[in-house]
């Protein structure tokens, strides 16, 4: 397991929050009068992933060049915190030609080879291809891993409990990572998953499952750490379920009815309770807090200029790229 | 093409199966998964002898899970390599079929062209021997109709080897759909036509390119897969009664080659569509397309086709063969165009 | 016998979910099987007459597996289940609050399902009434590994008075340390660790501990208590408990297994026993406490740090007394049942 080091993980998250709330803000603004999902200048859907940054940023603080990661609908923070270029990244958010796929996919198909990195819009459908990247990794003898990110209310599709059962009979280098935010849309865990646990359906497939329960990075950075060792030996797959948090709709423009705890959802953000465990370790002062928080604001303003001047596709060039 | 050296006569199972191996040979980012590839060769041949030469280390029994095993071809040829996956059924395409057309076949548009998925996703297809509505279905309308996949489907052995050859070079996804009853089986109906000389060495035939299985003049057939064999025993008998039928193989789906069959509609002024996948919305319906939007004209009677019809196919033997498009049926059918 | 016994139940959905899946061989007890030894313990409940259970409530699954296998015909012998209305936090907080729920209510006698670290939270939060406690946990050096549908027995006998607690039960010894304004208590055993992380609790860094205080040290258990099992048997019973440092360059080794499955090698630079009712003071730069195997307080530099030992614990259930009791005391009429 490598060394913790707690500034940059403060740092990381701090940058996927400011990233996920100008996004939210981008989002809403263009789409006035009566909203209109289609409209503006991010259009379609958004799943942010304030109050998840924990889970991102404890898993990816253990992974190298050549490690993949496919997430779910909900990619932003995986993304960010696995090395993807912010700015390529918000110019495809924005649907544009300087965008990681030249505006093709948008905000549920970012992919950047380079990192290794995929996202997907059909859930639980990663899985199945992160064991693939596993298992290529297997028969080329490197030590790299492969990350399966996928919610709980996922956890009830086929292709988790296929790829579950295919990676611990093959022995793959995979971790599942089980982002639980308790609610799948608007349906809490326990009216869709018997059993309530999916680090109990690990045993079932043959792999150790652990649940860390309180949306801590340290938490995540030492049970992630302990899993990815184990895979890069060549021990095979775990999985890991993290209780976190899901600040905001399920989508942008989910009024949220069905929440009965939103008004208290506040309280338990992640990030101001790091930064409160931090500066009583004394590893982490005002000052420090404000200008983490101005680098972020810099970074995520330039990326959002860096899209907004980025040029549309022409309309011929959605008949590109079919095939290579 | 290369100069043939050694030509002996091998089933479409066993030409299929040897394209396989001489890519293995060649490239070791190649390897085999799918249900009983392993030491039972493939329940359709599609692997015989590759378990034997290459062991299961590049030639993987998976469990029954098609969703995870496709989707594991998918991230294995994301990160370099060239799998061969097999679909043991088409029919069994509901319990994956969103690994295959949301992921296969649009990673490379979704990423831009910046990822490839450089896979074979090979599967049997086709009845004729009473295994019912779940177990007899063509489908390559339906996979030739989304966008993203090269399809293939060869109709004998020499072709078989070639175009698994073609698929497995190529960087795209491909899927290349065989007939069961073409294969050359000894346990099924023998159809001469199912064995044929087959060039010891590697080879390509283009993918996107159809063939002019027999030259003709009066009729035009536009067919595939196992249709191209029944269409040449009808043609040859029709011969003898003074009607020259050509017949044009069309080797591939996706890309469709249009241009050989406006060429040969061109020349006879008479088609008939034979397709052993389901009539409504479908391939037969698609080079009536391809036809009346180049030039109507071209046709001097009206469009012929000869499909299943849009039923479940059905399991005793006299209403199974009630709906394929057997050769008394395709013969008809050619009659009537020359009436 | 008393009538209208009660007997309390507290089963930790978060326990054997923790790291020790991974860096040690931890089992994976599901909450299937939590709720089965549940099923199991009602059973030896209802064997010998307790009329209510009042079992903890959590959002884990447990609760609401319980009380569906409590709402089948096949059931309907079982005592009536209630369960304490308490907000689930997801966090120890709903242990000691079903605990209090419990003691406010005077039951007869409290099981437990979980490890170390769950009945640690029940310190102070149960007076006299008998805490008896089945195994779930990663770690079980305090648990006992008894069937728990004999462990219904042993808890029914004592609820409904066929048993006398004098006979049966007895005080478990605590730890308590105390680190400046703070303080915490242990029922097997409190470590200085090196470092500064909390994280994700489980101790399993053997390179990382400093000192430790054992309320007891059993030889045949798991655990941080195996440490002083291996070298100088403590026994539950006896008033004293263990004090060991601990330097991995001392020429005093002990291979001993801290975790199940994970045994690793220590060095041993003093070992003395704890007396109790007296205040040792633990001399260390800057590093964590933990108590009952899972990392809990952070200390900084010149912060004065004390343990104490004494025989302050939950008064404990022994299973196997109380069944040899009641067997012992039973008088049988031909035709009848033995008991209830």
């Amino acid at each position: 397991m490598g060394e913790l080091d707690r500034l940059a993980m403060y740092r990381q998250m701090v940058r996927i929050r400011q990233y996920e709330s100008r996004i939210m803000q981008e989002y809403h603004s263009d789409k006035s009068p009566a909203w209109d999902i289609g409209a503006g200048l991010i259009p379609g859907e958004m799943h942010l992933a304030a109050g998840q940054e924990p889970a991102a940023v404890g898993v990816c603080a253990h992974l190298k060049k050549g490690d993949a990661i496919t997430a779910p609908h909900r990619p932003h923070h995986f993304a960010l915190a696995h090395g993807v270029d912010m700015n390529a990244m918000t110019a495809e958010i924005y649907g544009r030609t300087g965008g990681l796929c030249k505006g093709k996919g948008g905000h549920m198909h970012l992919f950047d080879p380079e990192n290794h990195f995929s996202c997907s819009g059909i859930i639980a459908q990663g899985l199945p291809v992160a064991c693939g990247q596993a298992m290529a990794f297997q028969r080329k003898g490197t030590d790299n891993v492969a990350i399966a990110v996928t919610g709980e209310g996922a956890a009830n599709q086929g292709a988790f409990h296929e790829s579950l059962n295919l990676a611990a009979v093959w022995n793959l280098p995979v971790i599942f990572v089980i982002e639980d935010n308790d609610w799948a849309i608007s349906v809490p865990k326990d009216a869709s998953t018997a059993g309530a646990s999916n680090a109990d359906r690990a045993a079932g497939y043959g792999m150790p499952g652990v649940r860390v329960e309180d949306n801590d990075v340290e938490a995540v950075f030492e049970a992630a750490g302990a899993a990815i060792d184990r895979a890069r030996a060549g021990d095979g797959p775990s999985l890991i379920e993290i209780h976190t948090l899901r600040l905001f709709g399920h989508f942008e423009g989910d009024a949220q009815a069905y929440r009965p705890e939103l008004d208290t959802v506040n309280d338990r953000d992640p990030i101001p309770k790091y930064a409160a465990s931090l500066q009583e370790l004394g590893e982490l002062s005002n000052d420090q807090i404000a200008s983490i928080q101005a680098e972020a604001d810099a970074e995520v303003d330039a990326a959002i200029e860096f899209a907004k001047s980025s040029p549309e596709p022409a309309p011929e060039d959605a008949l590109l790229h079919v095939f290579a | 093409m290369s100069t043939t050296t050694e030509a002996r006569r091998i089933t479409t199972a066993k030409a299929m199966a040897e394209g396989i191996g001489l890519e293995m040979r060649r490239d070791p980012n190649v390897f085999v998964m799918g249900e009983d590839v392993g030491a039972y060769g493939g329940i359709f041949g599609s692997t015989t002898d590759l378990f034997g030469e290459f062991g299961a280390e590049r030639v993987i029994d998976t469990p029954i899970s098609e969703t995870g095993f496709i989707g594991a071809g998918i991230g294995a040829a994301v990160e370099g390599l060239r799998p061969v996956v097999e679909l043991m059924f088409v029919d069994f395409y509901g319990v994956c079929m969103d690994q295959i057309s949301n992921h296969m076949a649009k990673i490379h548009y979704e990423s831009g062209g910046n990822v490839k998925v450089p896979m074979v996703l090979m599967t049997a297809t086709g009845g004729g021997y009473s295994d019912a509505a779940q177990h007899s279905q063509c489908l390559w309308g339906t996979f030739a109709h989304l966008p993203g996949m090269k399809v293939v489907v060869p109709s004998n052995p020499y072709d078989a080897k070639g175009l698994m050859i073609s698929a497995i070079q190529d960087d795209n996804p491909v899927m290349y759909m065989f007939h069961k009853g073409g294969q050359g089986l000894v346990w099924m109906e023998k159809n001469p036509r199912s064995i044929g000389d087959v060039p010891e060495e590697s080879y390509t035939v283009p993918i996107g390119k159809a063939a002019i299985a027999k030259e003709g003049s009066d009729v035009t057939i536009v067919t595939l897969s196992l249709s191209v064999q029944h269409s040449l025993d009808v043609a040859e008998e029709l011969e003898g009664e003074g009607i020259s039928v050509e017949v044009v193989d069309l080797r591939s789906l996706v890309p469709l080659d249009t241009e050989t069959v406006l060429e040969s509609v061109g020349k006879t002024g008479r088609v008939l569509v034979v397709d052993e996948d389901y009539k409504s919305f479908g391939l037969t319906g698609e080079i009536a397309a391809v036809i009346a939007e180049n030039d109507p004209g071209l046709l001097t009677k009206p469009f012929s086709r000869l499909a299943v019809p849009d039923v479940p196919i059905p399991y005793a033997r006299p209403l199974e063969y009630g709906i394929l498009p057997t050769r008394d049926k395709i013969k008809a059918a050619v009659k009537d165009l020359m009436s | 016998m008393v009538q209208n016994a009660t007997v309390g139940i507290i089963a930790n959905p978060a326990s054997s979910r923790d790291i020790r899946r991974i860096v040690a061989r931890g089992p994976a007890t599901t909450t299937n099987d939590k709720i089965n030894s549940l099923a199991r313990l009602m059973e030896g409940l209802a064997a010998t007459g307790v009329q209510r259970v009042l079992s903890m409530s959590d959002a884990g699954g447990i609760a609401a597996g319980l009380a569906a296998i409590a709402a089948k015909a096949t059931a309907s012998h079982w005592p009536e289940l209630d369960f304490v209305d308490q907000e689930i936090t997801h966090s120890p907080t709903d242990t000691v609050n079903a605990a209090r729920a419990m003691h406010d209510c005077d039951v007869g006698a409290i099981v437990v399902l979980g490890g170390d670290g769950t009945n640690r939270l029940l310190i102070g939060e149960t007076g006299d009434i008998p805490v008896a406690s089945v195994s779930t946990g990663t770690n079980n050096a305090f648990p006992r590994h008894d069937e728990p549908t004999v462990v219904g027995f042993a808890a029914g006998f004592l609820a409904t008075g066929q048993v006398e607690a004098a006979t049966c039960t007895y005080t478990a010894k605590s730890l308590t340390v105390t680190a400046g304004a703070e303080s915490m208590r242990a029922l097997v055993d409190v470590a200085i660790v090196e470092g500064d992380r909390i994280a994700s609790g489980a101790v399993w860094d053997e390179r990382s501990l400093r000192e430790v205080f054992l309320c007891f040290a059993e030889p045949e258990a798991v655990g941080l208590s195996s440490i002083g099992g291996h070298l100088h048997p403590v026994c539950r019973r006896q008033p004293h408990g263990l004090h060991i440092r601990l330097d991995q360059a001392a020429r005093q080794r002990v291979t001993v297994p801290i975790a199940p499955g994970l045994v690793r090698k220590l060095g041993i630079s003093s070992l003395a026993t704890l007396e109790p009712h007296t205040e040792v003071a633990v001399e260390a730069e800057s590093g964590v406490i933990s108590v009952d195997g899972e990392r809990s307080m952070r200390f900084a530099p010149d912060t004065p740090i004390s343990v104490s030992l004494g025989p302050n614990g939950p008064l404990v259930l022994d299973v196997p007394l109380a069944m040899s009791e009641a067997a012992n005391t039973t008088t049988t009429t031909k035709g009848e049942d033995a008991h209830g």
